[in-house]
C-alpha cells in the first residue's frame, strides 16, 4: 500500500504546484482590489484546507500502524506456522509458531534452509513440492515430518504459494501429529477388530443400508469362495443366487425398519456350486452419526442338518424294520400255526378213530393241508429274502419289452374276456430295477385287474410311467370292481388279505407287490372308487445304476 | 324245544371239517353252519335280527379271516346288537396266543371267552352245554 500512498502524494504535489502557477499568473494580471481581497480569501481557504488534509492523514496513519500491528500479531501468534522462504529455500520471515515447530527461536531460523528440519523420508515429498510451489502459481499441499534435534517428530500439512513477483515462497504448516496419532490409533483399532472376526470361525459380515457388504471376514471370504476386495462394496448381485439373494435383502429389510433382531434358515449356493443350508442371525448397529448397518453372523448347519436327516432316515428305517418284525410274529402266529393246528387235530381223531372208511378220508386230508402250509411258508420266506437282499442287481428293464414278455403269459385269459390293455411309456421308457421283481409286480398288478374285473363292462387296463418331482411313478389302471378302500385301506398290502370274494383270491400277490417294492427303497398305494375302477401307483427311488 | 343252532366261520376249509367231526363226537343234536367268509354271517343276522328260529345259539369265530376279520365282524356285530332278538354267545377262536388279542377280548363284553386253536374235545362240550 505504502507505494501507492507515496504516488498519490506526488500527484497531490504536482497539481498543488499547477495551482500555485495559476494562481501566480493570474495575480500578475490583477487589476483591482476586489481581485486581490478575493485571492486573500481563496489563499486562507485553502490553507484551511490543507490543514483539514493534514489532519485526515495523521489519522489514516495512526489507523494503518494499529492495523499493521494487529495483523504482525495476528501473524506472530497465529496457531498455523507461516514461513516465507526464497526460491533457494531459505527462511526469510517465520512466525512463533513456525520457529516452535522446528525448535528454535526465530532469529536463530533466518536464512536457514527449511528442508534441513524435514525427515529423511520425506524429505524428497517435500523438495518436489517446494519445486511446484516455485514453479506454478497454484496452491499446492503435502504431508511431511519435522524432525529436530531432541524433539518428538512432528506431522504436519503443508500449504504453499508463490508471492506475485514470485521471488518468495509462502507455506503455511499446520500440525496434524494429533490426527495422525489419533488416525493410527483408528487404524490399529481397526487392524486388531478385523483380527479378532477373522479369527472367529463364524462367517461374519456388516452390511450398510443400501445392501452392500462393508466388512467381511475371513470366514465368510471362505464360505462365498471369493477374496475379500470383491465381496466389500457389493450387494451380492454379481455373484450370488437371485432367489437366494431376494431372501437375504428381504430379511435385511426387515431389520433395517423394525430393528428387531433376525434369525432366518435358508440355503445358500457359492460361486463353484456347492449348496449348503445356513443359519444367519441379523442385528441393527447405529453409529454416532445415526448411520444405520446390519451386522451379521452365519452358522452352516449343512452338517447337522444332514446328520439330523440321516438320523431320522435311520430312525424310520428302524420304525419300519421294527412294524415288519411285528407284521412278521403275526403272520407266523396265525398263518403258520393254523395248519399245524390243524395236523394235530386231524391226527387225534386219526388215533381215536376204529372205522377204516373215516381213517382213509381224514388221512387224505393230511397231504393239501401241508400243500397249504408249504405255499404259505414258502411265500413268507420269499418274502424275508426280498426285504433283506438289499445287494440284488438292477437291471436295465425297457419296459415296452418287459410288458411284452408279461402280457403273452395272460394271453389266453385276456383274450377270453376281450380286455383292452393300453400302456404308455414314451415318459419314462427305461427303468433300473430287479428284472424278477418288475416281472412280479406287473404279473400281480393285471392279474388281479384281470381277476376282479366288472361283470358290466369290458376291461381296459391303462399302463403308464411319469416322471413326478423327480421320481419314476408306475400306474395300473382298471375300470374293474374297485376296492372299498374305507373298509381295506390298513390292509390291502398285507399277507393273507382279500377284497373280493373270489375263489382264486389269496392275498400274497399285492403282499410280495409291496415287498418287493419297499426293498428298493420305493413306495406303493392305490387309489380307488367301487364298481369304477383302481389305480396302483408305484414310486421308484433312485432307479439309476 | 327248539332246535339249536352253532355258526362256525372260518376260512381255513380243513379246520371247518375237523371242527364239524368234533362237535358230532360231542353229541350235539342240533343243527351246524359253516361260513368261509364273515361278511356272509353278518349280512345273515341283518336279515334275521328278529328270527329267533334262523338265528344261531353260539357263534364260533375265526380272528384271521381275508376279507372281513374276525374284530371288523364284532365291530359291526355291535351296531346290530340291540335290535336281535336272541341271546347269541360268540367264542373267539385264533391259532395265536398274542396277548394283544387275549386283552381285547377281554375288554369286549359280546365276547364269552377267547379259545386259542386247537380246541380240545372237553372245550368244545363246555362250550356247547353252555
Amino acid at each position: 500500500m505504502r507505494p501507492k500512498d507515496l504516488s498519490s502524494a506526488a500527484i497531490l504535489r504536482q497539481k498543488a504546484e499547477q495551482q500555485l502557477k495559476d494562481l501566480q499568473s493570474r495575480t500578475n494580471s490583477l487589476s483591482s482590489e476586489t481581485d486581490l481581497l478575493k485571492l486573500i480569501h481563496e489563499l486562507q481557504v485553502h490553507q484551511i484546507e490543507l490543514e483539514m488534509q493534514n489532519e485526515a492523514l495523521v489519522v489514516a496513519k495512526e489507523k494503518v500502524e494499529i492495523a499493521e500491528a494487529k495483523y504482525t500479531e495476528l501473524y506472530d501468534f497465529a496457531p498455523s506456522g507461516y514461513l516465507s522462504l526464497t526460491k533457494d529455500g531459505d527462511i526469510t520471515e517465520l512466525n512463533f509458531a513456525a520457529a516452535k515447530m522446528l525448535g528454535k527461536n526465530r532469529l536463530e531460523l533466518m536464512n536457514k534452509r527449511f528442508v534441513l528440519f524435514t525427515s529423511h523420508d520425506t524429505r524428497a515429498i517435500f523438495n518436489h513440492f517446494f519445486d511446484r510451489v516455485c514453479t506454478g502459481e497454484e496452491k499446492q499441499t503435502c504431508d511431511i515430518t519435522i524432525e529436530t534435534e531432541g524433539n518428538s517428530p512432528i506431522y504436519v500439512t503443508v500449504e504453499g504459494i508463490v508471492s506475485p513477483n514470485k521471488k518468495i515462497c509462502n507455506l503455511i504448516l499446520v500440525d496434524i501429529t494429533e490426527r495422525k496419532r489419533l488416525e493410527n490409533q483408528l487404524q490399529g483399532s481397526l487392524h486388531y477388530l478385523k483380527n479378532i472376526i477373522d479369527a472367529v470361525a463364524l462367517p461374519i459380515f456388516v452390511k450398510n443400508e443400501t445392501h452392500q457388504f462393508c466388512l467381511a471376514n475371513h470366514a465368510l471370504c471362505e464360505m462365498f469362495n471369493m477374496p475379500l476386495e470383491k465381496i466389500i462394496g457389493t450387494t451380492g448381485f454379481e455373484y450370488l443366487q437371485e432367489d437366494q439373494l431376494k431372501v437375504f435383502i428381504t430379511k435385511d429389510k426387515e431389520v433395517f425398519e423394525t430393528g428387531q433382531e433376525n434369525t432366518n434358515e435358508e440355503v445358500f449356493t457359492d460361486v463353484k456350486g456347492n449348496v449348503s443350508i445356513i443359519v444367519t442371525k441379523k442385528t441393527l448397529y447405529t453409529d454416532v452419526m445415526g448411520t444405520k448397518f446390519l451386522v451379521g453372523v452365519i452358522n452352516d448347519i449343512t452338517e447337522r442338518k444332514k446328520a439330523e436327516q440321516e438320523a431320522i432316515r435311520f430312525t424310520e428305517a428302524i420304525k419300519r424294520q421294527n412294524a415288519e418284525l411285528i407284521d412278521f410274529t403275526n403272520i407266523i402266529a396265525h398263518n403258520l400255526r393254523a395248519p399245524l393246528v390243524n395236523i394235530s387235530l386231524l391226527i387225534d381223531y386219526l388215533e381215536e378213530s376204529k372205522d377204516d372208511t373215516e381213517k382213509r378220508s381224514l388221512m387224505g386230508m393230511v397231504k393239501p393241508i401241508l400243500l397249504d402250509l408249504m405255499s404259505e411258508f414258502d411265500v413268507l420266506v420269499e418274502s424275508i429274502q426280498v426285504s433283506y437282499d438289499k445287494k440284488i442287481k438292477k437291471d436295465k428293464i425297457i419296459l415296452d419289452d418287459c410288458l411284452a414278455t408279461i402280457l403273452k403269459g395272460f394271453e389266453i385269459q385276456i383274450n377270453a374276456c376281450g380286455a383292452e390293455i393300453k400302456h404308455d411309456f414314451t415318459k419314462v421308457p427305461v427303468l433300473y430295477f430287479p428284472t424278477n421283481y418288475i416281472k412280479s409286480i406287473f404279473s400281480n398288478l393285471i392279474s388281479n385287474a384281470l381277476k376282479y374285473q366288472s361283470p358290466d363292462r369290458k376291461l381296459i387296463i391303462t399302463i403308464k410311467t411319469e416322471k413326478i418331482n423327480n421320481a419314476i411313478v408306475l400306474s395300473v389302471a382298471d375300470n374293474g370292481l374297485g376296492i372299498n378302500l374305507e373298509r381295506y385301506k390298513s390292509k390291502i398290502f398285507k399277507i393273507r388279505k382279500t377284497f373280493h370274494k373270489h375263489q382264486d383270491a389269496r392275498g400274497f400277490g399285492l403282499f410280495m407287490t409291496r415287498t418287493q417294492v419297499e426293498a428298493m427303497g420305493g413306495k406303493i398305494w392305490v387309489e380307488s372308487q367301487l364298481n369304477e375302477g383302481s389305480i396302483f401307483f408305484i414310486e421308484f427311488k433312485n432307479t439309476s445304476i | 324245544m327248539k332246535t339249536r343252532k352253532i355258526f362256525l366261520v372260518d376260512d381255513d376249509k380243513f379246520f371247518v371239517m375237523l371242527m364239524m367231526k368234533g362237535i358230532n363226537k360231542t353229541n350235539f343234536d342240533g343243527q351246524t353252519v359253516s361260513f368261509d367268509d364273515s361278511v356272509d354271517v353278518l349280512e345273515f343276522l341283518k336279515e334275521n335280527v328278529g328270527n329267533k328260529d334262523a338265528l344261531p345259539d353260539i357263534i364260533l369265530l375265526d380272528l384271521n379271516m381275508p376279507t372281513m376279520d374276525g374284530w371288523e365282524f364284532l365291530e359291526e356285530y355291535k351296531t346290530l346288537y340291540p335290535q336281535i332278538v336272541k341271546e347269541i354267545r360268540i367264542y373267539v377262536m385264533s391259532s395265536s396266543n398274542s396277548p394283544f388279542d387275549l386283552a381285547r377280548v377281554k375288554t369286549n363284553s359280546l365276547v364269552s371267552d377267547y379259545i386259542i386253536k386247537p380246541i380240545s374235545q372237553e372245550k368244545l362240550i363246555e362250550i356247547i352245554s353252555g
